[in-house]
């Protein structure tokens, strides 16, 4: 007879700790991924020079951390993806699971993996500054922890958000091609779609879908906003997978 | 009270059946060996079991619950294969913290113990470990999970006959110290024979065997003596089985006899003996009629 | 958009190659899980020594940075201030200086500055002269209207005209390299710290020396080719 029961939660709990231990390298890549982007894309800048009558010249070099934001989310992506792989889901299923407690586990690790990915994006920005304070005459736009920690939090919410969002696409899509390799045909129709009727309909930037988190202004609906599609694209993941056969060659 | 039953269960996969209207149940707190030609579905029927597939048609139930998504099958069942995923962060000793955290059971001292008999060093990782090694570390993790289901899809692939038999050693041992349900399926009938209670004989998508082996064994009868003797006493019954081992020609006929009939093949120099299991089971799935020889054999009469 | 349509899916998947593999790669090497836990840990801290080190130094930068300037001063007009006579802002005024000539006046061709003239119906024999700076603004925004200049006039090297006997001579501007380096966070971070849509497009916008002199119509000018190839601008006020 039965001798263990365990409740859904206590049981996503653990096999989240699980996931966690196993997968150390998806964080140990990003840092990587930031440290190249610091060493080999950022170090460069943009420099540009403007002469006026060949008196005077001015050369900026403008330092920012887009590379490493442009990294994040490109790193977001394709763990979302790679969270759906057969071996992650034989792995989890090598012990105590079912579908719901395994995609628990998996989104709290998104969500872990994506305030990490939020925290490290924006502190790596005060890595960027430092490498531009050695330049002359600096000149910095963007105000630090101490002076307003209110914008400094602001900054690690909105990178977050941003990656849990992308780590959640990646996400569905991989499940929806794990569900059917179908998919990669109608997602591949979707982009030709998009190129070919999407972008000449969307002329204005209030149309287009990025629009809709990227233009909000107000940091509440944006949380709403996200909070909204994180839970839609986590409940078709959690539909779809629900009904999916394991450890099945 | 039964562990696991089945009611007209079937699985196929879109137009392939691989098992088709099973009618089943097995008792609880007995090791039953499941056994079958390569191909007839006993991986599918465990994987039913264990709940990581759905079957198609039917009520399948273990320990009266549904397993597909059900957490607690899946907390009190282990299942064992040479497939199992274990991640590669992992090393052997981390794998068994992490069985620590999911089964109650969980017995770490009896898992260390047997990894260092079988000269497993817990700094492995599982990835590097020969084929026989991981068999056995997993095989390992069966056996120390205690859980009250515990089913074993092939653990000796790749075990030389040393492993083997201690394997099956240490499962009797643990068994007989915590009873629980074990389905176990093996080609090597001979070699988990005696530790068997009953046994299940899958063939062509159905069960054609459910029982205690000795159930079996009574199916059959083999007998010896001259060709010539065997021809003239026992042609009347169906012959499973025909083996020339020197003078000697062994058939193994269906136990269909009378005392009597016993009586009269004996009187004639014919040895009546039981036959073994393995021996029941061959005969049984068509393995003992002349086999592939057969085909050779035809082959060269064109 | 064509070629676009076929190139992103290229670029993405070429990006996309290299990072899965290394990063089944990094699953694959054995490397313990407290390897990772460590790397991880070690890292967040480097990052927040990295931001109170940014903090301090920040701090002693920031005395040296140039002053913002808002769009409005930009717009001063030098030249129908000097015509009008309207108050000019003193830290445009470079020197106010006076000269004695005698009878006439030479000036030489030059390059790099703009010069005006004004006759007074006095007789004397004392011009005045009042140089004004040229400016040097870099032009950091969007050029959605909001633009923010910093100005980087007290930085340039400026070589006044010089007077020798009953000559002025505007001498060759000594070369200007301006160096600024500018950091700004990403603009997705700043959605809504209201520090966003800066730093895109960066230029400067300059001014020339001018030079306004006031001659009494007793002296004679002794002028050059006004326009000429060479690229000297005087200009007479009425």
């Amino acid at each position: 007879m039965f001798s263990t029961q365990w409740s859904v939660n206590e049981l996503a709990k653990r096999q989240y700790l699980f996931k966690l231990s196993t997968n150390g390298a998806v964080f140990t890549t990003l840092i990587v991924l930031q440290i190249i982007g610091t060493i080999f894309i950022s170090g460069a800048g943009s420099s540009s020079m403007n002469e006026w009558e060949e008196m005077i010249s001015v050369n900026y070099t403008s330092i920012s951390n887009d590379s490493q934001v442009g990294l994040t989310l490109f790193w977001a992506l394709i763990v979302g993806f790679l969270l759906t792989s057969a071996a992650q889901r034989n792995e989890s299923f090598s012990f105590v699971t079912n579908r719901l407690t395994f995609q628990l586990a998996n989104f709290y690790f998104i969500c872990t993996a994506a305030l990490l990915g939020g925290v490290m994006t924006v502190l790596i920005g005060s890595v960027m500054k430092i490498v531009a304070l050695f330049g002359d005459n600096v000149i910095i736009e963007t105000t630090g922890l101490l002076s307003s920690p209110l914008d400094f939090f602001s900054r690690i919410l909105v990178m977050t958000a941003y990656t849990l969002l992308i780590m959640m696409i990646g996400y569905l899509l991989g499940t929806l091609i794990q569900f059917s390799k179908l998919f990669i045909a109608l997602f591949g129709l979707i982009w030709f779609v998009y190129f070919t009727f999407g972008v000449s309909l969307s002329v204005g930037e209030g149309d287009s879908v990025l629009y809709f988190y990227y233009g909000e202004t107000s940091i509440l609906v944006f949380v709403l906003k996200v909070v909204v599609s994180v839970a839609v694209l986590f409940g078709i993941s959690l539909f779809v997978t629900n009904r999916l056969e394991v450890r099945n060659p | 009270m039964s562990a696991i039953t089945l009611k007209n269960v079937s699985k196929s996969y879109r137009s392939i059946t691989v098992l088709d209207q099973l009618n089943l149940e097995i008792r609880e707190n007995v090791i039953t060996g499941l056994v079958g030609r390569n191909g007839v579905g006993k991986t599918t029927l465990m994987k039913m079991i264990a709940g990581f597939i759905k079957e198609s048609e039917g009520e399948l139930r273990v320990f009266g619950e549904h397993p597909f998504n059900s957490l607690k099958v899946s907390a009190n069942m282990m299942f064992i294969d040479d497939m199992m995923g274990f991640p590669d962060a992992l090393t052997l000793d981390d794998l068994l913290t992490e069985c620590d955290r999911f089964y109650e059971n969980w017995n770490q001292d009896l898992a260390m113990r047997l990894l260092e008999y079988f000269k497993l060093p817990l700094s492995l990782n599982h990835r590097v470990l020969s084929k026989g090694k991981r068999s056995t570390f997993n095989a390992i993790i069966g056996i120390a999970t205690r859980c009250p289901l515990t089913m074993f899809d092939e653990p000796i692939t790749g075990m030389d006959a040393g492993a083997r038999r201690d394997f099956y050693r240490a499962l009797l041992k643990d068994y007989i110290a915590y009873p629980r349900t074990i389905l176990l399926s093996s080609h090597h009938m001979e070699e988990m024979e005696d530790l068997l209670e009953d046994i299940l004989v899958i063939d062509g998508k159905s069960i054609s065997f459910h029982g205690p082996i000795t159930e079996l064994q009574e199916k059959f009868l083999s007998l010896q003596a001259r060709e010539s003797v065997l021809k003239s006493y026992a042609i009347r019954y169906a012959v499973v089985h025909r083996a020339n081992a020197g003078p000697m020609t062994e058939w193994i006929v269906d136990n269909q006899h009378t005392k009597a009939e016993v009586e009269e093949l004996k009187q004639a120099g014919i040895r009546v003996s039981a036959v073994s299991a393995s021996q029941a089971y061959l005969a049984m799935t068509g393995q003992a009629t002349g086999g592939v020889d057969d085909v050779f054999n035809a082959m060269e009469r064109q | 958009m064509m070629f676009f349509m076929v190139l992103i899916p290229i670029v993405l998947l070429l990006g996309l190659v290299p990072i899965v593999i290394f990063t089944k790669n990094m699953k694959r090497t054995r490397l313990k899980k407290s390897f990772h836990r460590n790397i991880i840990v070690g890292y967040l801290v480097l990052l927040l020594l990295g931001v109170f080190v940014a903090e301090f130094m920040e701090r002693k930068v920031e005395l040296h940075i140039p002053p913002k300037v808002t769009d409005k001063n930009i717009e001063f007009d030098l030249q129908s201030a000097i015509v009008e006579g309207a108050t000019i802002p003193e830290h445009l005024v470079l020197a106010k200086r006076s000269h004695e000539v005698k009878d006439e006046l030479s000036i030489s061709p030059f390059t790099g500055a703009y010069m005006l003239i004004e006759r007074t119906p006095h007789h004397s024999n004392v011009v005045s002269e009042t140089v004004y700076t040229p400016e040097l603004l870099a032009n950091i925004g969007d050029g959605d209207g909001d633009d923010v200049y910093y100005d980087f006039t007290d930085q340039l090297k400026i070589a006044l005209p010089v007077w020798e006997n009953n000559w002025m001579t505007v001498p060759k501007q000594p070369r200007n390299t301006i160096q600024y380096t500018f950091y700004h966070d990403s603009n997705i971070l700043n959605q809504f710290t209201g520090e966003k849509t800066h730093g895109y497009s960066s230029g400067s916008v300059s001014a020339t020396m001018m030079i306004h002199l006031v001659i009494p119509e007793s002296i004679e000018l002794n002028l050059p080719e006004i326009e000429s190839e060479r690229g000297t601008y005087i200009e007479f006020l009425e």
